[in-house]
């Protein structure tokens, strides 16, 4: 177990660095990146059959007993995040090789691409803040180099706000860590999360609020929830095309990830984060769409529409309780899966016909294609039997089961208008009669990176029943905090703290 | 077994379609008569089923929901008439269609379309029915903009599409609130629930989807719109099936929603004013095809009428109707396209002695109108029959409103079924041709049936009381019957069916003149306008959102937490416990602070960018003393060690840069933001002060790092051990910074060679 | 560059100190304040001080690597003292520990050397591209 929860942060690790060494050869490094995303797949998949929905397993690094070391627990949230990450990277990698076949990438494409990944999966399995801080930090700055390393004015301009922002982020993050440092004494989320519920029991958790204040607004950020999103949709539209892929799929989530943390072990029972929340995600999935809405490019209304996707998140965070996260979780996985899918296809539209919709037109010919895209725009519009049904319907069935009225309203109306834009898109792209035939074909290899991702999301559509039964047992484990302590068995390992008085290294000058 | 066959009934459509298109290119035309074959087993499955036949699989269990399927009378009507139907318009289509370059396409989302309805007259689940609606919307969406290349039929696939996904949405909303309240999501479970507390709003959405779907006020704008559609699509979907859907599922809610005034009066007013808007329409229209959906729009119209109503004499009348309406009705619209494609045209002003040319076609016009004009002895006589008996019931206006539809029925049938085919032959009429005859078996194939049916209704009673009594009617043999002596009913009937005559033969002209629709009244242009106008408030709340760039998002992410702190402290300031004012501050305390701030102000009144990055440089000197002063020298030697360097390779970096710094934007909103942020990092130092909650580990971290660790430095034992993981990660940030910013050098020399 | 005989003959003296405290900070850093952070940044201090005054060639003999290397290595290295504790079947970096007389030698000093290697390798990677094309 030790092995299987720390390998995907290693694996992506050396496979960077290997990748580096192979600089001068991009079909190595590409292929290096394949197998690494594929072991990472691989990993994510064993631990996803050893843990189910309530198994969880940890590896104490260095064998240092939390909360003095650090911790890696996987629950089955983790594990699945781990593989569709690891998915999403081998997706684009393949994508940019057999769809866009695109020539050399720069020799620090992969490597970086390999260095995302690790941090994402190092976000997704770590039980300790502050090594989520140093996480998000590998990603945001693995994200910035992917971002900007084309080097066009557009693309820099971009970066300027994404790492701007990202950067106030982080800061507030930190922030927020030291005052948790300060008061609980420990970063092992499962220890904040009961110091909390002893505190707010005793009347003075008070000052832990504070620091849960601060972690919010750098979760929210990451997150892009309304008002905070604007580097999102600044950026997501400039990288190339398989790096926005993995942006739409992985960035975001990582936030929403850290926000599903917070509200259920970090800070449980903190109501008043849940009603803010509600607030944001309400307004996030209605300005998020809105902007979608009156968009006239391909990837930017796609941007667009993650923010409002995040906002269906954030709603079913903010109802709280096993059913609502078990719906989050449901809609996280669909969620990643679609929106790269997305982007993938509007990467194909973007290079074969332009950025705008007006120039996009008469892609019909390319059947294959057009399949690619139906498949998750309408799983996004919610239309059954696909994954995005079952997922909208948890968050809304979570939603009026808590009485969340407005949460419902809102959910509605939001999905009648990414129905609006998807077939703005659609019909633009592909019903549109175009002004030059295409006369090259689009077949079946070019477009197996999309359809792979497609028939993901009907299987998952088809097979709801399984994947909401373990989701529903993954949201009660998370609830569990005291399932995630046990687990590291604190009370046994750390006892007794008498410094002898010479180890410590004080006054020195 | 039975339940097999229900299963089969959706399934094999459902299966088969995906491979149509191919065996298209295979087979051309003749795969119609496949797509028939699969839409006429798919009906005699459900037959073979038998009433009672159900099947169930949990698709959701953690939910609730499942795909659970049960076959009553209604639900037995009602498949029979999609499969049959369905097998009747295929057959056309492979007729009508048969030079279509996509006529695969075109039969693929027809048996998609059977499968649907099939799933949704079938469901005994909420969810499903849902499923299935939206899957019917889509399969509408993609049969309307079947002609992609005319702009209109697109724009006309997007508005309905909107319209019903729209309602499709009330109807989710509407399925999750009434399986909340009821505790079920089976619709044979079902209570009565006009006493629960969401009652109003559950029967609200789903009236209002309904509306969508069956096209009723203020959403029947879509229908006539949809006609762009090749005639198959209009014959099956806007009038035998799609728009079918929203009256099933009145039907289907009728037990449990219905008996309020918050069911009646707004179906009622829907109805009613559907009725009206779409007489006028069949007025004024010149299209073949707009005429008939006008009445098919007056036909749901009654039905909404009938499900408000809601007593047993009126869902039995409904019944009846659905299925009379349902027969003729296709066969209509059939008809219209064998008249367009046989004289070229569709409108109503220049069709005129098709009779010679085409023989077969007038025919069976005679047969369809005998139906439309509802004259004995066809079905819809007797359907018109109960319908005005319900009616009289009810009271005036409700006699007004069906005596109104049906003068409009006779109008029409004069319209469609005589005025083409009679009179002198216009010039249109000599080039006109015979329809093949595949388009004529099949408009045979409804037509007769709708007009023999009549007689047979009684005998047939024990094959219609199910189904009527699946709806919550109640009928007899004797109601089913021709004659019933010279009753009301009767009377109203035939005064309505002689205005027609007289409207649709003399009156025409000057009825479309009189009538001339105002400019303004238009609710298609409306729904746009909403749409543009919705897009407009979009684009100016996102433009807002974006002003300023970057360095307003980031004044707001600053605001933001400054306001949530705020937020937390103000709500229950006495949770904070802030420390008590500690003033005891060593001399090396105060230096650093001096320093500190020297740097900062200078930071803010620097004029060049290496002032400015030196004044930082001394903020973080100040940072070191305060290390040294408070025993950290590990910190501080690395703290003045990265000073050095970040300032030492800033000002590489600068040395590139024009050496100014740019100053636009508002100072005060600037300071204010920094002020606030600043004031709040002071507050949250000052309560970092207050008592611990917790055990802090860095003392286990300093008794541990001789034993455990080996080496006396806590600090580097920490790093280097108890907590290497997190150095790992911050020195892979370290390299690929250094990557990245390799990257981006490399481009910017290639972009811009040094000079 | 800056080309200034006093400077560059100090520095043909100086180099080797500072080379030296940073190996010194690096060694004793488990015990004493320093560590393989602080001496790889006195090292990178080095490569910039050499690059701009006698020369970004200079520089990179010093380095003899390219930084992108020591990067690497670093990176390797402190992945590498990692995996004794994977592979006997304990936690990632679990620290193995030997002894060589008084001397006690293990694992987290060689993760402490892979940060020296990676700090260092950073730092001149970023300043010496700077200093490479003069504006």
């Amino acid at each position: 177990m030790n092995a299987l929860v720390v390998s995907p942060i290693l694996l992506p690790l050396l496979g960077a660095v290997l990748a580096l060494a192979w600089r001068n050869s991009p079909a190595s490094q590409a292929r290096i990146a394949l197998w690494t995303s594929a072991g990472v797949i691989v990993i994510g998949i064993s631990l996803l059959a050893a843990l189910g929905g309530h198994g969880l397993a940890i590896t104490q690094l260095g064998g240092w007993p939390v909360p003095a070391g650090i911790a890696l627990v996987s629950d089955g949230l983790s594990a699945a995040l781990v593989t569709i990450a690891g998915l999403m990277i081998f997706t684009a990698v393949a994508y940019r090789r057999l769809s866009l076949r695109e020539s050399d990438p720069g020799h620090c494409f992969h490597p970086l691409l390999l260095a995302l990944l690790g941090g994402v999966c190092g976000a997704f399995l770590t039980a300790d803040l502050f090594n989520l801080f140093v996480w998000f930090e590998v990603i945001l700055i693995s994200s910035f180099a992917l971002l900007a390393m084309e080097g066009r004015s557009q693309q820099i301009r971009a970066s300027v706000s994404y790492v701007l922002l990202n950067l106030i982020a982080s800061a507030l993050f930190l922030i927020g860590l030291g005052l948790v440092y300060g008061k609980a004494g420990t970063l092992a989320m499962a220890d904040v999360g009961l110091i909390y519920q002893q505190a707010s029991a005793a009347g003075n958790g008070g000052s832990l609020d504070l620091a849960f204040a601060l972690l919010l607004v750098a979760f929210a950020i990451k997150a892009g929830a309304f008002p905070l999103y604007a580097w999102l949709p600044a950026s997501y539209h400039t990288p190339s095309h398989a790096v926005s892929a993995v942006f739409a799929g992985l960035l975001t989530k990582v936030g929403v990830y850290a926000l599903i943390r917070l509200t259920t072990q970090v800070a449980p029972g903190a109501d008043w984060i849940r009603e803010v929340l509600v607030v944001i995600g309400m307004l996030t999935m209605l300005m998020g769409v809105l902007g979608a809405a009156c968009q006239s490019e391909v990837r930017r209304i796609l941007s667009y529409h993650i923010i409002s996707q995040i906002g269906y998140l954030i709603a079913g965070i903010a109802i709280g309780g096993p059913t609502a996260i078990a719906a989050v979780v449901f809609y996280l996985i669909h969620h990643i899966v679609v929106k790269t899918n997305l982007f993938l296809v509007g990467g194909i539209i973007d290079r074969h016909r332009g950025a705008t919709l007006s120039r996009a037109a008469g892609l019909a010919s390319w059947t294959l294609l057009t399949i690619a895209f139906l498949v998750p725009a309408l799983s996004l519009a919610g239309i059954p039997p696909l994954s995005g049904f079952a997922a909208k319907l948890g968050i809304i069935h979570a939603a009026a089961g808590a009485e969340r009225y407005g949460i419902v309203a809102v959910a509605l109306i939001t999905g009648l208008l990414t129905l609006y834009s998807m077939i703005k898109i659609y019909i633009a792209a592909f019903w549109t009669p175009p002004e030059r035939v295409v006369r090259h074909r689009f077949g079946l290899i070019r477009t197996s990176p999309m359809l792979g991702l497609a028939a993901l999301t009907v299987v998952m559509g088809l097979a709801a029943g399984p994947v909401a039964n373990w989701s529903q047992s993954v949201g009660t484990l998370i609830h569990n905090v005291d399932a995630y302590r046990r687990l590291a068995q604190v009370e046994t390992q750390i006892a007794e703290p008498t410094p002898p008085h010479d180890a410590l290294v004080r006054s020195q000058p | 077994m039975p339940a097999s066959l229900l299963l089969a009934a959706i399934a094999l459509p459902l299966c088969v379609a995906p491979a149509l298109p191919a065996l298209t290119r295979r087979f051309g035309w003749r795969t119609s008569w496949l797509a028939a074959l699969v839409a006429g087993l798919s009906a005699a499955f459900t037959m073979a089923a038998g009433l009672g036949a159900d099947w169930s699989y949990q698709w959701l269990p953690s939910l609730g929901p499942a795909l659970a399927l049960s076959l009553d009378g209604f639900g037995l009507l009602m498949s029979a008439l999609i499969g049959g139907i369905g097998a009747a318009i295929l057959i056309y289509a492979g007729g009508y269609s048969r030079h279509d370059p996509h006529l695969g396409r075109l039969l693929a989302w027809l048996v998609v379309f059977v499968a649907a309805m099939q799933a949704l007259v079938l469901a005994d689940d909420l969810l499903l029915l849902f499923a299935a609606w939206e899957v019917t919307s889509f399969a509408s969406f993609m049969l309307v903009g079947h002609s992609t290349h005319l702009a209109e039929a697109r724009a006309a696939a997007r508005r309905a599409l909107l319209v019903t996904a729209g309602g499709g949405l009330c109807l989710l909303g509407g399925v999750v609130l009434l399986a909340d309240a009821a505790g079920t999501w089976r619709l044979s479970e079902l209570a009565v629930m006009t006493d629960h507390s969401l009652y109003p709003a559950i029967a609200i959405l789903f009236i209002v989807a309904a509306a969508t779907k069956s096209a009723q006020f203020p959403f029947h704008f879509w229908l006539p719109g949809a006609m762009c559609a090749p005639t198959p699509v209009s014959a099956y979907l806007h009038s035998a099936t799609m728009v079918k859907a929203g009256i099933v599922l009145l039907v289907r809610m009728q037990p449990s929603l219905s008996g309020s005034a918050w069911w009646e009066l707004p179906l009622l007013i829907a109805g009613g004013l559907t009725i009206v808007v779409a007489a006028w329409r069949c007025a004024v229209a010149v299209d073949l095809k707009a005429l008939l959906a006008g009445t098919t729009l007056i036909a749901l119209g009654c039905m909404t009428v009938l499900a408000g109503i809601a007593t047993p004499s009126a869902m039995a009348a409904l019944v009846v109707f659905l299925l009379a309406h349902a027969l003729y009705k296709a066969a209509a619209f059939m008809l219209a396209g064998a008249i367009d494609h046989g004289a070229g045209t569709r409108d109503l002003r220049v069709l005129a002695g098709l009779r010679r040319a085409m023989p077969w076609s007038a025919g069976l016009a005679g047969v369809i109108g005998l139906s439309l004009l509802g004259l004995a002895p066809s079905a819809s006589f007797v359907a018109k029959e109960l319908l005005l008996a319900v009616a009289i019931e009810s009271g005036p206006l409700v006699v007004i409103l069906f005596g109104l539809a049906a003068i409009s029925f006779a109008f029409a049938a004069v319209r469609v079924c005589w005025a083409p085919f009679a009179g002198r032959p216009s010039s249109r009429a000599e080039h006109a041709h015979e329809v093949d005859r595949a388009s004529l078996i099949a408009i045979a194939m409804v037509a007769i049936p709708a007009l023999a049916l009549g007689p047979l209704l009684a005998a047939a009673h024990a094959v219609l009381e199910p189904a009527v009594a699946a709806a919550g009617g109640t009928i007899t043999a004797y109601q089913l019957g021709l004659w019933h002596g010279v009753s009301a009913p009767l009377v109203i009937g035939l005064f309505a069916i002689t205005s027609g005559l007289i409207a649709g033969l003399l009156l025409h002209r000057r009825l479309r003149a009189w009538l001339r629709t105002p400019r303004w009244w238009d609710a298609a242009a409306w729904h746009d306008a909403l749409w543009v106008h919705l897009v407009a408030l979009a684009k100016r709340l996102t433009e807002t959102m974006a002003a300023g760039g970057p360095r307003a998002a980031a004044a707001l992410c600053l605001a933001v937490t400054a306001l949530l702190v705020l937020g937390v402290i103000v709500t229950d300031p006495e949770r904070l416990p802030l420390p008590a004012w500690n003033a005891d501050a060593s001399p090396l305390d105060l230096a650093a602070l001096a320093l500190t701030l020297l740097g900062a102000g200078g930071c803010i009144a620097a004029r060049s960018r290496m002032a400015a990055v030196c004044a930082l440089g001394a903020v973080g000197t100040g940072v070191t003393l305060i290390f040294l002063a408070h025993s950290a020298p590990d910190l501080a030697v690395t703290q003045f060690l990265v000073e050095v360097l970040t300032v030492l390779l800033v000002m590489l970096a600068f040395r590139r840069l024009s050496d100014g710094i740019s100053d636009s934007g508002s100072k005060l909103i600037r300071a204010g933001v920094a002020l606030s942020i600043g004031a709040t990092v002071f507050v949250l130092v000052l309560v970092a002060q207050g008592t611990q909650l917790g055990q802090p580990v860095g003392a286990w971290h300093a008794a541990a790092a001789i034993p455990e660790g080996h080496g006396r430095n806590v600090v580097n034992v920490i790093l280097v051990d108890f907590r290497a993981f997190d150095t790992l990660g911050e020195i892979a940030v370290l390299a690929i910074a250094a990557i990245g910013a390799g990257v981006l050098l490399a481009r910017h020399r290639k972009l811009e060679p040094a000079t | 560059m800056i080309r200034s005989p006093i400077i560059s003959t100090t520095l043909s003296w100086l180099s080797p100190v500072l080379i030296t405290v940073a190996l010194f900070l690096l060694l004793r850093g488990h015990h004493e304040p320093g560590g393989g952070f602080a001496g790889g940044l006195i090292a990178g201090l080095v490569v910039i001080l050499e690059g701009s005054t006698r020369g970004v060639a200079r520089a990179r003999q010093i380095l003899r690597l390219p930084p992108r290397l020591w990067m690497a290595l670093g990176l390797g290295a402190a992945l590498a003292s990692g995996l004794p504790g994977l592979l006997s079947g304990q936690a990632f970096m679990t620290a193995a520990w030997f002894s060589i007389g008084t001397l006690k030698l293990g694992t987290p000093l060689l993760f402490d050397l892979g940060v020296f290697a990676l700090v260092t390798g950073v730092t001149a990677s970023l300043a010496l591209p700077l200093m490479e094309d003069e504006p």
